[in-house]
């Protein structure tokens, strides 16, 4: 197991690099080598859940954390100011277990929708695995230097690959992309400055994230719980914690900074809205978790109602604007919003239920919403379409896209048996018995799921029942049923919701001994 | 329950045995509906359900009783429970299924779609027994959930057709939102304990005790929900047999019926009075109507109805007895009139299932034809017939209930005698319009051939509404099977009794008197009758207009809805543009000052040593002398200011 998740972080980057040295003429090479390369990937991350141990009972987050791997990377000597010191330091705990082994397996259906990218295969393929380095990077990394390195890292080939291989108005849709999570970025750079200052490890400072999580302050430091100091009449902790559920929340995305996400959806290339959705906003939602409320949980206590209030608003509005869209891949985008205020809402109760419903949804949905996006891509690929007056009467013709469609528009409004109820069923569990905040934030976020199937099933009436309808002659010829590539990413995905929908304990097995000792961290965090 | 004929089944003590026993009963169904359609063979269906039902009966004969919990989340376990209610439930829904697959295969022998079709069929009852097997409220709920799907898949069956795609949703959607009330009664009841039904406990509040009521509202279509119902009607009619009729709809009654002793007691009152005012509308609607299945459904609305009604006056026992008879008999009326709707779809172009379009077809189908009296007999509430026990037992019970509460109480058993009167109007117009008097097509009557496949469930059916399978006594409201969903066989005083069985039995004949004075065949009348939709009835021809009223929200919530989209696009997105372009101009601002202001000067440098460097450029010349010369005298001049100052 030695040295494994450097093997799973790095791979992809090793790859790339060799790709350089191919020519761009023969663009065939580049698929299948970054094919090779995100499978290889994903191997390693089934190995390491196989010899993950689950029943490890953490008594501190030090000991929580598995497979670490820890080097000196940087010290950099700053005179009399002292040294910066940065660690190369992996490792996973139960959070992020589920979360390496999604990402490497949604990478690689990205793959395989990647296949037809002839168009300079050579860039994207580089950038493409750039970025599958950077996502696994982001929740393995227990240094926060490395972390923050992997979280912008994931902007630039992001930014790239809509811009250049994207829609119409893909260059205001990179733009305002780049921006928005570059804005969110410099939130999280303050914060981590600011932790950076306060922790020490020893008698040096240290980005180490497991001695922020342990809380490792030097005394009389900015961010000390014990420190008097105030930054404009509030404690500089508050004021840390406001800054990541801003930087965090831009990229989960939350109401009101997710403006982002539907253009950025609709303007990308299927297998960049597939990884954009599937693994993008889990990140947002994995810093949540583990920067803010693991860093911060006396601040989050005193915030969970406030938390879990953007989460009920991002699920209703996500939800109603879901409902106004005409273009399929924006619906899916404004699903999404709805759907990751579940993750809000479990976060907010601090309960150990609602904290695993969040991570279950998170996992849950970064399978359902790539699933989405591909089968709104099945249609976009034939005819370069998606508004949905312009199709009619799908079941028909389409019987196997139908199908797929059904099973994930029936998961993405909660139907039991699908792992998108057990996410939602345990939020709406935490969101009901948490003490935080009051009865009505669980019965609003319950009315979520009626909302959903409003948008989910007024959509099948729309483009799948009825007489069969295209708007173009033109497009009459390509309305074939699926093809064996498009099978072959629905199938896995099928086949994993429903098994999370009816043996949650795949996932939650993992999580379960870390999340029950984070939530005692809140206890011992209240005064 | 120790039971009598272990003979039969010699694993009484087995768990193991049994446990194989009750997957088997579970998911034999589903398992025959899927390799039905993968292998296109209607056959594997039909097995699974025969197995099923047969594994059922031994279940029954064997007392046998099963208990488990499965760990879902971690600490969390979802109770398993096979007791003697969920067993004879079982029975009757394995039952009703396997007489409505039979019946589907004649149904459906021409439809493309009828390997789709019977596996869904498989897919719900599967969905239902494991309804029934559920003790936990969390995984009633998920088997709610999958009842519901099925339901909305089978409604929309014929997804070709107008209209029929929307009918779907319209349905889902109200049950869906029961749904919502449903899920957060149960997650509120969550925190005080187990969910477990057998393990409840107290009484639960006012709040979450209504909302897990209104969720079973949802299901068993009383008001406000009741408008789903009626839109149900466009899927196949086995299916309204089978999930709209005997088995689906009544989840919510079970569902109350396993709850009730922990409900609020004003949410009783509330229940009551629902299924009270629904049984009266039901009955009211079905009297004007036009479409066959309609009335069946505004009946089953009404019937539903004193199901619930009973559930609040604490009849939980006569509700029950209610559903099993309801069961049998309107399964058999929509079987009929599948039926008859089968025979007209081949005999005609026009709409098979208008009444208007029926008439006289007591001699085309004899066997449909003494099937469908004996049913609708059982749902008149004539003595001798099953649905004559099972509903005095609920009006008894409301009328002891009212003694106990209150004057203003007596409307509960009050407007359930009214409601009798009105089951045998409507069924008597029913049976007038549709078997007796003329034909009133344009096509002849020819002989059908009612084969096997369509007579022996309607036979069954018919048998099973006859008082002697549930009590040799025609006058008990009580039933032999009584037993098994109660402990404790109710006491009634005879005297109260006794009134209300003269009155029903009254009221019910003059019903059906007044029905055969209007609508005997060459009556005035019964040319007048086309008119309802637009006459001084078309309120209860179109149901009170609720389903234009669900259509009329769903337009305004989709209207809130472009309005919350427009938000998005000018105020939050619109506020991120103001911010973008904001930045633009204060960018092009500073540019300006930049080449202004900031290189400016720096530019008036350049320029003036620019003019001075070609100025000074002329005094110099090519030679190298002039310039050594000029050199020297600079020297010179910087020396001396370096030695003079």
């Amino acid at each position: 197991m030695q040295n494994t998740l450097t093997y799973i972080f790095l791979f992809p980057l090793l790859i790339a690099l060799v790709m350089l040295f191919i020519p761009a003429e023969r663009w065939k090479v580049f698929r299948r080598l970054s094919f090779a390369a995100v499978a290889i990937q994903l191997v390693l991350s089934v190995i390491l859940m196989i010899n993950f141990d689950q029943s490890l009972v953490p008594e501190s987050w030090e000991g929580a954390f598995q497979f670490v791997e820890k080097a000196n990377w940087i010290n950099m000597s700053l005179g009399s100011i002292g040294t910066i010191s940065i660690q190369y330091y992996l490792g996973v705990d139960g959070i992020s277990m589920p979360l390496v082994a999604l990402s490497s397996f949604v990478l690689l259906i990205g793959v395989i929708s990647s296949w037809n990218i002839e168009e300079k295969a050579k860039g994207y393929h580089i950038l493409y695995l750039v970025l599958s380095s950077s996502i696994i990077g982001c929740f393995i990394a227990l240094d926060f230097f490395l972390f923050y390195l992997c979280f912008e890292f994931m902007l630039l080939p992001m930014f790239f690959l809509i811009g250049i291989w994207g829609g119409s108005r893909r260059s205001y849709a990179s733009i305002k992309f780049f921006l928005y999570t570059l804005l969110g970025s410099l939130f999280i750079l303050v914060v981590m400055i600011g932790l950076y200052l306060s922790v020490v490890d020893g008698d040096s400072s240290t980005f180490s994230m497991v001695k922020m999580l342990d809380g490792a302050y030097a005394s009389d430091t900015v961010l000390d719980p014990g420190s008097p100091q105030l930054i404009f009449g509030y404690s500089a902790r508050v004021l840390a914690f406001i800054f990541l559920i801003i930087g965090f929340g831009i990229k989960l995305p939350a109401v009101p900074v997710h403006t982002w996400l539907p253009d950025a959806h609709v303007e990308a290339p299927t297998p960049i809205s597939v990884v954009l959705a599937g693994l993008l906003l889990k990140v947002g939602a994995y810093g949540l978790l583990r920067i803010a409320y693991g860093i911060f949980p006396d601040v989050a206590i005193d915030f969970s109602g406030f938390v879990a209030i953007i989460g009920v608003i991002s699920i209703l509005y996500g939800g109603m604007n879901a409902l106004a869209q005409r273009d399929l891949k924006r619906m899916v985008a404004y699903s999404s919003v709805s759907h990751m205020g579940f993750v809000l809402v479990g976060l907010g109760s601090i309960t150990s239920v609602g904290f695993s419903g969040s991570l279950f949804h998170m996992i849950s949905h970064g399978l359902i919403s790539p699933a989405l996006f591909l089968i709104a891509g099945v249609i976009y690929d034939r005819t370069g379409n998606r508004q949905m007056e312009n199709f009619s009467g799908l079941a028909a013709k389409m019987p196997v896209y139908t199908f797929f469609m059904a099973v994930f528009f029936f998961a993405g409004l909660g139907l039991p048996g699908l792992s998108g109820f057990v996410g939602e069923l345990m939020v709406l569990m935490g969101a009901f018995g948490s003490s935080q905040f009051s009865l009505w934030i669980g019965i609003l976020s319950t009315l979520g799921i009626a909302v959903s199937a409003a948008y989910f099933l007024w959509t099948i009436q729309r483009m799948f029942y009825g007489k069969y309808f295209v708007r173009e002659s033109a497009w009459e010829s390509s309305m074939f049923d699926l093809t064996a590539r498009e099978k072959l990413m629905l199938i896995p995905l099928t086949i994993l919701v429903i098994a999370m929908g009816i043996y949650p304990r795949l996932v939650l097995d993992y999580s379960n001994e870390t999340i029950n000792f984070f939530i005692q961290q809140f206890s011992i965090g209240q005064p | 329950m120790d039971g009598v004929g272990t003979k039969w089944w010699p694993y009484k003590h087995k768990g193991s045995v049994n446990e194989v026993l009750i997957i088997s009963l579970l998911f034999l169904p589903l398992a025959g509906g899927v390799f039905g359609m993968l292998f296109k063979n209607t056959s594997y269906s039909i097995g699974g359900i025969g197995l099923s039902f047969a594994a059922s009966l031994l279940v029954i004969i064997n007392s046998i009783e099963f208990n488990t919990a499965i760990q879902w989340l971690p600490d969390y376990s979802l109770g398993i429970k096979l007791d003697s209610t969920a067993a004879i439930l079982i029975c009757l829904v394995t039952l009703i299924s396997l007489l409505v697959h039979t019946f589907s295969l004649e149904y459906m022998r021409e439809d493309d779609g009828k390997h789709r079709y019977f596996a869904k069929l498989g897919l719900f009852t599967f969905s239902m027994i494991g309804l029934l097997l559920a003790d936990h409220l969390i995984l009633l709920f998920v088997f709610w959930e999958l009842v519901g799907l099925t339901s909305y898949l089978l409604i929309g069956f014929w997804y070709k057709k107008d209209g029929i795609p929307a009918s779907a949703r319209l349905s889902f959607m109200v049950n869906r939102i029961a749904d919502v009330a449903l899920l957060a009664g149960i997650l509120m009841i969550n925190n005080s304990g187990s969910l477990n039904i057998s393990e409840l406990s107290g009484t639960w509040l006012f709040l979450p005790s209504i909302l897990v009521a209104i969720g079973a509202f949802g299901k068993s279509a009383q008001l406000p929900f009741s408008g789903w119902l009626t839109k149900a009607m466009v899927g196949p009619t086995p299916v309204s047999a089978l999930i709209h009729a005997a088995t689906m709809v009544a989840a919510g009654v079970y569902l109350l019926f396993r709850v009730a002793p922990f409900m609020h007691e004003s949410t009783l009152i509330i229940v009551a009075l629902t299924g009270t005012f629904t049984a009266l509308y039901g009955g009211l609607c079905a009297l004007f109507q036009h479409d066959i299945k309609k009335v069946l459904a505004y009946s089953t609305i009404s019937q539903l109805g004193y199901m619930v009604m009973g559930i609040g006056v604490g009849a939980g026992s006569a509700s029950i007895f209610h559903l099993f008879t309801h069961a049998f008999f309107k399964a058999g009326l929509f079987l009929g009139a599948g039926a008859i709707i089968h025979y007209l779809h081949q005999v005609t172009k026009a709409d098979a299932q208008d009444m208007r379009n029926m008439g006289g077809l007591k001699k085309a189908l004899p066997w449909t034809y003494s099937t469908f009296l004996v049913c609708a007999l059982a749902l008149t509430g004539i003595p001798f017939f099953s649905g004559f026990m099972s509903k005095e037992g609920i009006i008894i019970a409301g009328w002891e209930w009212a003694e106990q509460i209150g004057a203003w109480a007596y409307i509960v058993p009050d407007v359930g005698l009214i409601t009798a009167f009105l089951t045998a109007l409507y069924v008597g117009r029913m049976v007038l319009l549709v078997f007796y008097s003329e034909n009133r097509l344009e096509e002849k009557i020819v002989a059908f051939s009612e084969n096997l496949s369509l007579k022996v469930p309607l036979i069954v059916l018919a048998l099973g509404s006859f008082w002697f399978v549930f009590d040799w006594n025609p006058f008990a409201h009580e039933s032999r099977l009584s037993g098994y969903w109660s402990s404790t066989p109710s006491h009634s005083s005879d005297s109260i009794s006794l009134i209300v069985m003269i009155l029903s039995t009254l009221l019910a004949i003059s019903g059906l008197v007044l029905a055969y004075s209007f609508f005997k065949p060459g009556s005035n009348y019964e040319q007048s009758f086309s008119k309802l939709e637009v006459g001084k009835f078309k309120l209860a021809f179109n149901g009170f207009y609720l389903v234009a009223l669900y259509q009329s929200i769903g337009r305004g919530f989709s209207r809130f809805s472009q309005f919350t989209f427009a938000v998005d696009q000018m105020v939050v997105d619109g506020f991120i543009h103001f911010v973008g372009v904001g930045s633009v101009v204060i960018s092009k601002v500073i540019a300006l000052i930049d080449r202004f202001m900031v290189d400016g000067p720096v530019n008036l440098c350049g320029h003036i040593s620019a003019f001075v460097g070609k100025r000074v450029a002329g005094l110099s010349s090519r030679d190298i002398q002039t310039q050594l010369a000029w050199l020297l005298a600079g020297v010179i001049l910087i020396l001396s200011w370096i030695l003079f100052f």
